[in-house]
């Protein structure tokens, strides 16, 4: 039976490059194509996809967000992370996600499709210029976890994703709207993490958000 | 004509590296996707098509760095 593939990239360019290099393998199916992350939550609510293939620049909802979404939704979808972006923490963001692999895009030859068939199997993959420098830099101790993220650690990945669009600004309103989930439910997680986190008010969220590097300030606020 | 200010100016920078990341890195990625395919197709351009994939490659990792100098990545938290 083939594997349902279901790819998000908003390039129509990516999408028809790696859609065509997935019909020359025989596993794979693409089943389905979406440029944002809303759209791809909403395509797997609606036909059982056993993979998708997600870029992590995505406008709006990024594919950080989406992965966890996604992977919310249903567990048993296997995300595979397609980014521009190399940096360890674009990396740790997908991986804590829930995606099981991180690929760089490249122009030259592809580790796609071997990346795929090895999350297929239940491993998990890093293109091999993302994982050198990651190995580098925990051999140089520079990855050590920030005593102030722990203030995070008892959060769900829903309530990081709220939590960081309360930090940026967003209503309850547009977060549930992006979220696909009713504002109440949004009330209702801020009032949790609030608890959980022992701030009073949206200013304090915003801060713990600034200060654990889970959001930063607009560049141009930031001055 | 008036200069920018600082705020401004770092505003068109980062303008300027997130055009490069997400308008003209996923071109030359998607490009060579179209080229690996060319190579599947067609074994006997392998060695030509190798050259310029690398090429290619070159200038995508030239403008990854740069586009990540100008504009780091969404996930980078802020600096101290």
């Amino acid at each position: 039976m083939p594997i349902d593939v279901l790819l998000v990239d908003d390039h129509k360019i990516m999408r028809d490059g790696i859609k065509a290099i997935l019909g020359r393998a025989e596993e794979f199916r693409v089943i389905g194509e979406a440029e944002t992350g809303t759209d791809a939550v909403q395509f797997i609510k609606t036909r059982k996809t056993d993979m998708v293939l997600m870029d992590i620049g995505l406008p709006g909802l990024n594919g950080v967000e989406t992965t966890a979404e996604i992977v919310r939704h249903s567990p048993d979808c296997r995300v595979v992370i397609l980014s521009m972006y190399d940096d360890e923490h674009s990396v740790v963001s997908a991986i804590r996600s829930g995606a099981r692999a991180f690929i760089l895009k490249r122009a030259s030859d592809t580790d796609l499709v071997d990346a795929l068939r090895i999350v297929w199997r239940g491993g998990s993959y890093l293109s091999p210029q993302v994982s050198d420098r990651l190995l580098a830099r925990i051999q140089k101790g520079d990855l050590e976890s920030k005593p102030a993220a722990a203030a995070l650690e008892g959060l769900s990945p829903r309530e990081l994703q709220v939590l960081r669009m309360v930090a940026e600004g967003k209503t309850s309103k547009e977060i549930a709207v992006m979220l696909d989930l009713r504002e109440q439910t949004i009330r209702s997680y801020r009032k949790t993490m609030m608890k959980k986190l022992g701030v009073n008010n949206v200013a304090g969220l915003t801060q713990l958000a600034l200060s654990t590097g889970l959001t930063q300030l607009p560049r141009a606020a930031a001055d | 004509m008036k200069k920018p200010g600082a705020g401004e100016l770092r505003e068109q920078i980062e303008r300027a590296g997130k055009s490069l990341h997400d308008g003209v890195a996923p071109l030359l990625a998607g490009a060579g996707l179209k080229l690996q395919l060319l190579r599947m197709d067609h074994p006997e351009t392998a060695e030509q098509v190798n050259d310029v994939l690398a090429t290619l490659d070159d200038a995508m990792e030239r403008v990854r760095r740069l586009s990540q100098e100008l504009a780091p990545s969404p996930f980078t938290p802020p600096s101290k």
